[in-house]
């Protein structure tokens, strides 16, 4: 009985060291699927989160079967399960690691050993060994990326359709459609031309969807570049025609009320100026712009002359010409076309004046072409106001206060008196130079004076300066009668430039 | 066709109960008669186990003389002390032949067996001796014989040398070679006794002489103890654990602790690995266990590799000594060889 008791203890001691090194092996499995499944799924997460958050933002729709994305994170704890048993410690690792745990002096190792029933008593019922998973930073890691998967998810998407309307494409069209409209309305642009525009616009609008609103931009700035253009263009050939056609009305009453004080031959020359200007003003079809009978007259009018009726009848038509062009001027300015104030240009001729000069020319000196360009001009030419050839003279001479001074350059014989000088104030003005004193300007003689054929130079302190001015200053001399000026000791026999005492 | 071999078995507990209760005595009787040095008699009784030769490092007076000579009278071996100087020969140690005259008046060479001819050699203060001499003794301590004028001598069985050398004059020393230090099994430091334990051996010695042990074991004994110790079972995992201790230890191995990459400039050699077992298996059957387990192998760890660790200049700049290396060793590697997760800890549950 005793050895059925004892052999039930060994029994138990030796099940107990191996289930708890089983129980270590599978904990171990445990912690290890705990580990791999923790990190495999915070890493899928966060790509499931990336690409949630890359597809809504690109296409802007939610999509309810993202939620088919768990699917994965089941296959991540499945690799984990398999990762982990791949890396399962052995049953030999497991026993050792008890064995060296619970410092068990190597007998659980030899457990599969003969004899080992007889030590099976030594084995003090080992207690389990407890598998810890410091996973706190991983699991945070899990949870942040769970809170970055729902944002990726469930956070609001701009909406690019909303942003398309910001950017007020069709209030731009619309102000364009109206500078086409214009445009139409005043012949510049043919309908098929203004209708293609308008397709254009169309289309720039319907591709406007914010994805490139440079380009959209760019494609709206282009419509309205060449609708300034065609514009300009219309501008400049209506100025052009203004002044034909207002040197032709000037031209025809001219010749209406002075045509009396004109030779033939300066008269034909006119009425061929009148016809030219009248044609180029109406863009070269006088037929069409002005009546066929006005057109014959005109086309004879260098032979046959034109009435004072129709001289007239002719400058009224040139004025509603001219009106008209100014009227489609302020039109394109209005609709902002064009810059500037073009209709407000004045053509103002002098008939009389025209008639004067006309009337000077010589025979022989007085052609069309002479004519149509004088007739171009605002007057006579030359100056009619004020004495032009005068010389223009300022009031009051400029002052140099402020400018920058020329540069002086001092001889060295001041540089010693710089050294002495003392400041007494600043002035804005330029200094004052003296010129330079007697003598040598350089050289190994720099700043002597005439003294007698001395070597020494001496150094005449500022304030002994005016004392040895006066004593050389002949003039004092005669007046005082001969006596040293200012108690200087020396008299004039001493005058060390060796000049004479009196003059 | 069955495997004939036989299994290896476990030693009964009663089989080994004498022999581990002999130790025991010894270990009393050392404790006993030299106080404070407790773990220092553990370690050299392991070394005395394992037959191995032992050097002990200590300042002079701490009992280093007195513990040899105190084991041999207890283990009732041979002691020879030789008190090495920078003037001792090689033939001071292993011997000589003389001339002498016998009774016919022939005159004849015989060999003068040296000290090294006994079963404890104390080499005091080994360090002082020339090369020369230090060399004289590889072969003892390897091939355990002498050879003198062409004729190999056998030393006595068992035979140990436990060598003592002064850590602090380096004045007229010469530093053991390499390969003189790798044939000590332990290296063992020998500390100084404490306030209270001073106060003991003031009161229990005068004149500083020692109590005459009496001799616990014979010579039949001593052998028992031998056989026991062929009968400890070393299991896989400690020997891998041996292994990896050892080869972790040159810095060119792929798992060698930073320790040892920073710090070890040659590792120990193979015959640390088996000093190291041999040691573990001793501190088994000090234990009284028929096998020897992980802690077995920290427990001498320390002592095998402490002087076959060549440590660089940089170990030297930062104070870092072989034990230390040693020390943070034990704790990288792992007993298993089990590389556990990053995060994932086995701890001993309460």
């Amino acid at each position: 009985m005793a050895g059925h008791d004892g052999d039930h203890t060994t029994r138990w001691h030796e099940n107990q060291a191996q289930a708890v090194a089983a129980d270590l092996r599978t904990d171990l499995i445990r912690a290890s699927v705990l580990r791999y499944g923790v990190l495999l799924t915070t890493a899928y997460l966060l790509l499931w989160g990336t690409v949630a958050l890359t597809v809504r933002f690109a296409t802007g729709e939610d999509h309810t079967r993202w939620w088919l994305g768990a699917i994965g994170i089941a296959l991540m704890w499945v690799i984990a399960g398999f990762l982990a048993w791949r890396e399962r410690p052995s049953v030999d690792q497991a026993r050792s690691m008890v064995d060296g745990r619970r410092r068990l002096g190597g007998l659980l190792m030899a457990e599969q050993m003969d004899g080992f029933d007889a030590w099976s008593d030594k084995l003090a019922s080992p207690k389990a060994l407890r598998v810890k998973w410091r996973g706190g930073p991983a699991c945070l890691a899990l949870g942040a990326s769970a809170v970055f998967l729902l944002g990726g998810m469930f956070a609001p998407m701009p909406d690019w359709n909303n942003v398309a309307a910001g950017m007020n494409v069709q209030r731009t069209i619309d102000a364009l459609d109206e500078q086409v409209q214009v445009l139409e309305e005043e012949r510049i642009l043919d309908e098929p031309q203004a209708q293609a525009l308008r397709d254009d616009m169309a289309r720039v609008a319907e591709d406007a969807r914010g994805a490139d609103p440079s380009r959209t931009w760019e494609a709206l700035d282009h419509v309205a570049e060449q609708l300034k253009k065609e514009a300009a263009e219309a501008a400049d050939d209506a100025l052009r025609k203004m002044t034909e056609s207002a040197a032709a009305q000037n031209l025809a009453k001219a010749l209406e009320s002075g045509s009396d004080q004109l030779s033939p031959q300066q008269l034909s020359q006119a009425m061929e100026a009148l016809a030219q200007l009248t044609k180029e003003a109406v863009g070269g079809d006088m037929a069409a712009a002005l009546s066929p009978e006005m057109a014959e007259a005109l086309s004879q009018a260098a032979t046959a002359g034109l009435s004072a009726e129709t001289l007239n009848k002719l400058a009224a038509m040139m004025g509603e010409c001219n009106g008209d062009l100014k009227a489609m001027l302020e039109a394109l300015e209005n609709a902002k076309l064009i810059n500037g104030k073009l209709s407000d240009i004045p053509y103002e001729f002098d008939p009389e004046a025209l008639v004067e000069w006309l009337a000077c020319q010589g025979e022989g000196e007085c052609d069309s072409a002479k004519i149509c360009k004088a007739c171009k001009k605002g007057g006579r030419g030359g100056i009619t106001r004020g004495p032009g050839h005068v010389e223009m003279l300022w009031k009051d001479p400029s002052s140099k206060e402020g400018a920058n001074f020329d540069p002086q350059v001092l001889p060295p014989t001041r540089m010693q008196d710089m050294k002495d000088a003392r400041l007494l104030g600043v002035t804005r003005g330029a200094p004052d130079t003296e010129p330079a004193g007697d003598g040598s300007t350089g050289g190994a003689l720099a700043g002597a004076t005439t003294t007698g054929g001395s070597a020494e130079s001496p150094t005449i302190l500022p304030r002994h300066r005016g004392a040895v001015q006066r004593y050389f200053q002949r003039s004092d001399y005669k007046v005082e009668g001969g006596q040293a000026g200012d108690g200087s000791e020396g008299g004039p026999g001493d005058n060390p430039g060796g000049e004479p005492a009196t003059e | 066709m069955t495997d004939t071999t036989p299994r290896p078995s476990l030693m009964r507990p009663d089989e080994i109960a004498p022999t581990v209760e002999l130790l025991n005595r010894v270990l009393e009787k050392l404790d006993a008669t030299l106080l404070g040095q407790n773990e220092l008699h553990r370690m050299v009784l392991v070394g005395i186990l394992s037959r191995g030769h032992i050097l002990l490092e200590g300042m002079p007076g701490v009992g280093k003389t007195a513990l040899i000579r105190v084991l041999g009278q207890l283990l009732s071996l041979s002691f020879n002390r030789v008190q090495f100087t920078p003037d001792l020969m090689p033939s001071d140690i292993v011997g000589s032949p003389i001339l002498q005259e016998d009774d016919d008046g022939k005159r004849q060479m015989v060999f003068e067996a040296g000290p090294i001819f006994t079963n404890i050699l104390l080499a005091d203060e080994i360090n002082r001796a020339s090369p020369k001499t230090q060399s004289a003794m590889l072969e003892a301590m390897q091939e355990r014989r002498v050879t003198v004028m062409g004729k190999t001598r056998p030393l006595p069985s068992p035979f140990f040398v436990l060598a003592s050398q002064n850590p602090i004059e380096l004045e007229g020393t010469y530093p053991l070679p390499e390969a003189q230090v790798d044939r000590f099994l332990l290296k063992l430091h020998v500390g100084r006794p404490s306030a209270d334990t001073l106060e003991r051996i003031i009161n229990s010695r005068r004149r500083g002489e020692l109590p005459e042990p009496e001799a616990l074991i014979d010579a039949a004994q001593i052998q028992t103890l031998f056989d026991t110790m062929e009968r400890i079972v070393m299991p896989g995992p400690v020997n891998r654990y041996i292994a990896n201790l050892v080869a972790g230890t040159h810095p060119e191995e792929t798992f060698a602790p930073q320790v040892v990459r920073d710090y070890v400039t040659y590792g120990a050699s193979p015959r640390a690995a088996i000093a190291m077992a041999e040691a573990a298996r001793a501190v088994a059957l000090l234990s009284g266990r028929p096998t020897a387990g992980f802690e077995d192998v920290k427990a001498v760890a320390p002592h095998v590799l402490n002087h076959r660790l060549i440590l660089n200049y940089q170990a030297r700049f930062d104070k870092v000594t072989p034990l230390g290396v040693v020390d943070r060793m034990l704790k990288a590697i792992d007993e298993t060889g089990l590389e556990l997760p990053r995060g994932i800890e086995v701890e001993a549950a309460s």
